[in-house]
């Protein structure tokens, strides 16, 4: 019998308006692993990125995770069942410190229903635990010396640290990450490069969209190329950023 | 010696209202301008169960709690989706409707006239027959209030809401139930305010509709902002403000009838002059 | 029937009026114009002291009164508006500046006038005449007609002239229209002032058809907003159709009720409507930030 993918969809359209998104896309995707989706602007990348997360719904073909159809599922399902994901624009919460981004990030807080909350019951001892993990989650992307600082005193960079870090705490089984890599100081870059290794040693399945091509080619272990809404090959790295025709045709 | 406990009273009354509001606002970043409409559903709740029934003060307010989570309720389920300026004014809108309910429905709230004949405060059956007593009673109510309001906004519950509040489609990326938590600081909201009203109603013993207007809403919501939302003391600091500024009023010598518009207009006045002071958030940097 | 018809057309046109204003001031300015009102009602009661204390006709009370409207909204603009634009003001703060302006005025007109009302109507109360079965007085074929008017006339300004392409520019970006040499918080200045013209003439208009008292601009200022955000914020026609649905629903989603729940339920409708069609608008413009 063979092995349910972790993350698949069958034929995805999306159409905005005039624009063709997603033209018939299919991708199976197994964990662990850590994939890329290269192409040009408007390829459709972050638009499928949108589908597997539940921000946008396919106008027709079906998304599963483990099997199971996420099409119908609202966004906080869909995170409940295990993908977790980053924003291009890099989205945090400014007004609250590095670290309570990280904690609210943790799944399945007792503190969050309201009669434990009114009581101030149940949830200090998980509480501890949370910053424990929270703060190991800042320090494995380096901001263990900024979580207590407010997410809009932070720099870009680190912003989007910041949201690495809170993905990772999510404990999510599926991680889609817009540009992880793009924008990173060069002294941190080998250590974000580890991160995602680790985490795929871990056993998560990391899904990223990124236009930082050596970096691709150092950690991913499939690239899936799209362009116009397809997927236009699809393979390991070596292989498809060796191709000539591919990388002059999609990629300069 | 009364004079100040009747002013100690209402201090404790409005920081029970602006505690219960800046959940709302400050906590979760909904600008509701039906807050008074809630309080006066609170105040004509007991007020009706109060002299219609042989029912204790604290049944009476506990019943008057009850109805405050209900409206409050129902006022929260089209809250989704709505931020910011569209949901103050459906607010607007529904403390219109709360207010024509208590105005309009004369068989149970006695319309314009309103209710007359609410017995005092009394707990575990001893009534509280001096006013301290009955100012130590609200001074209480406010504590727990406040205690309550200070657990929820520093709990994970009250972390969700800090998220929501500035990016829902995040909060909800990372699994949270952003509408359920929309809904229970709703109605929690509600049953403070809810309660502020029965004390009210309870303490006065007579209520009439004019005390739940919409301008109300604007004056508790005033007393939020010029404390600052979303901070623990700020909304309590408001109210001890405002509630001064309008008793300071009473003593320059101004005609009772034209106390009270001047009172609004400063009202006016000092939300205009915060948005001066504070133009970009309202939260306080 | 035909009768409550005709009276929802006859407050919708009001509204549609007062809506106008309304999404103008938001469309360029980009806030709710919560003070709109406050025209609205000092337009009225100007008119009222023109017409009944000084004596004047009811034509030349009338211009009086939308100039003292317009020329309130031009102080709005001034000394709170202008300011708290340059100062970054968010969406939020805007509303709730408008808001106290609006508490303000409301109170201020209170003040100088007293909570009775007072009437403004000058000649005797005529039956009206009968119309498809539905009795309207002139002031009310005037008001309609009014409304019609200056929402033709704002279609036309703003679409066919020179002035109208300018303000338009203003709408789609300050920024951009600054890099094309306009001046936008001149243009801003003006557009409050047609609106608060607009909003004046609205309360005149409904001065006439009825009484006047101080709390007339909130609940205008709460129809006026909904049937802007049913129609569709900003444009004419959204403002029109608004205008007389929100207008007819509150006549025909009361008809037979006893009275007592009227006003009530007249604003739970207009909740309704606000919040499907709020969350609709939001919807559309789901991602654009401004």
């Amino acid at each position: 019998m063979p092995k349910t993918p972790t993350l698949q969809c069958d034929g995805l359209f999306k159409q905005f308006g005039d624009v063709r998104a997603l033209a018939d896309v299919s991708v199976r995707l197994s964990r662990p692993g850590i994939v890329a989706i290269i192409g040009p602007n408007g390829a459709g990348k972050t638009t499928l990125l949108n589908a597997f997360s539940g921000f946008v719904q396919a106008d027709r073909g079906v998304c599963r995770l483990e099997g199971l159809e996420l099409s119908g599922h609202s966004v906080a399902e869909v995170a409940r069942l295990g993908i977790a994901r980053t924003f291009q624009e890099v989205r945090v919460i400014d007004r609250l410190s590095a670290i309570e981004n990280v904690m609210l990030a943790r799944p399945g807080q007792r503190g969050e229903s309201l009669l434990l909350a009114l009581a101030s019951l149940g949830w200090r001892t998980e509480e501890r635990v949370n910053h424990a993990v929270a703060e190991r989650a800042l320090e494995s992307v380096g901001l263990g010396q900024e979580s207590n600082r407010l997410a809009l005193e932070l720099s870009y960079g680190q912003r989007k640290l910041l949201s690495l870090a809170v993905v990772q705490a999510t404990e999510a089984r599926v991680l889609l990450l817009d540009e992880p890599i793009a924008g990173i100081h060069p002294e941190r870059r080998v250590s974000i490069l580890n991160l995602l290794r680790r985490l795929r040693d871990d056993g998560k399945l990391l899904v990223l969209v990124e236009h930082d091509m050596p970096a691709v080619r150092e950690v991913a272990d499939t690239v899936i190329l799209m362009d116009e809404g397809r997927v236009v090959a699809e393979g390991e790295p070596s292989d498809i950023l060796q191709r000539r025709e591919l990388v002059e045709a999609y990629l300069d | 010696m009364d004079y100040l406990l009747h002013v100690l009273v209402l201090f404790f009354l409005y920081a029970i209202l602006t505690t219960s509001l800046d959940l709302l606002v400050g906590h979760s970043g909904l600008l509701s301008i039906a807050h008074a409409g809630l309080y006066g559903i609170g105040a004509y709740a007991a007020a009706i169960v109060s002299t219609h029934f042989d029912i204790s003060f604290l049944g009476s307010v506990a019943i008057a709690m009850l109805a405050g989570v209900l409206v409050s309720f129902c006022i929260s389920l089209p809250s989704r989706g709505l931020k910011g300026d569209y949901f103050a004014v459906l607010t607007f809108a529904l403390q219109m409707v709360l207010f024509h309910l208590l105005n309009g429905w004369d068989r149970l709230t006695g319309g314009p006239l309103g209710i007359s004949g609410i017995p005092a405060p009394a707990v575990f059956g001893a009534e509280l027959d001096t006013l301290a007593e009955t100012t130590l009673l609200f001074a209480s109510c406010a504590g727990v209030v406040f205690a309550l309001s200070r657990n929820v906004a520093t709990s994970p519950f009250g972390r969700v809401l800090h998220a929501l509040r500035e990016d829902e489609g995040l909060t909800q990326s990372l699994g949270k139930h952003t509408y359920r938590v929309t809904i229970q600081v709703c109605a929690m909201s509600g049953a403070f305010a809810a309660l502020a009203g029965a004390l009210y109603s309870h303490y006065i013993t007579y209520v009439d509709p004019t005390g739940f207007t919409v301008v109300e809403s604007i004056l508790i919501l005033a007393m939020v902002i010029l404390g600052g939302p979303g901070t623990i003391l700020g909304p309590i600091i408001g109210a001890i403000s405002l509630v001064s500024l309008a008793e300071a009023l009473r003593f320059i010598g101004i005609p009772a009838s034209e106390a009270a518009s001047l009172r609004q207009i400063v009202y006016g006045l000092a939300l205009i002059a915060i948005v001066f002071l504070r133009p970009r958030g309202l939260a306080r940097a | 029937m035909m009768q409550v018809i005709a009276n929802g057309i006859v407050a919708g046109a009001g509204y549609a009026l007062f809506a106008l204003g309304f999404g103008l001031v938001h469309s360029t300015g980009r806030f709710f114009h919560m003070a709109h009102g406050g025209s609205y009602v000092v337009g009225a009661y100007l008119t009222y002291v023109l017409v009944s204390k000084v004596g004047l006709s009811s034509l030349v009370g009338g211009c009086g009164g939308v100039l003292g409207g317009a020329v309130l909204g031009a102080m709005m603009e001034i000394a709170v508006f202008r300011p708290l634009r340059r100062r970054n003001a968010s969406r939020e703060g805007m509303f709730l500046a408008a808001l106290g302006l609006m508490v303000c005025i409301q109170n201020g007109v209170s003040l100088v006038f007293g909570d009775q009302p007072v009437v403004l109507r000058t000649a005797s109360v005529e039956p009206g005449m009968l119309f498809l079965g539905a009795r309207i007085t002139n002031v009310q074929v005037c008001i309609v007609a009014t409304c019609i008017a200056a929402a033709a006339s704002a279609w036309i300004g703003l679409q066919k002239t020179n002035l109208g392409m300018r303000i338009r520019a203003v709408a789609s970006s300050h920024e951009l229209a600054t890099v094309y040499g306009l001046r936008p918080e001149a243009i801003l200045l003006l557009v409050m002032v047609c609106a608060s013209a607009l909003g004046s003439l609205a309360g005149i208009l409904s001065g006439f058809d009825t009484d006047l008292t101080p709390s007339m601009g909130f609940y205008a200022q709460l129809m006026g907003v909904a049937a802007s955000i049913v129609g569709g914020i900003g444009s004419v026609r959204g403002s029109l159709l608004g205008g007389f649905m929100v207008g007819l629903v509150q006549h025909l989603g009361v008809w037979k009720l006893p009275t007592q729940w009227q006003e009530a339920i007249v604003f739970a409708l207009v909740a309704v409507c606000l919040c499907i069609r709020a969350r609709g608008f939001l919807r559309t413009n789901w991602g654009t930030k401004d």
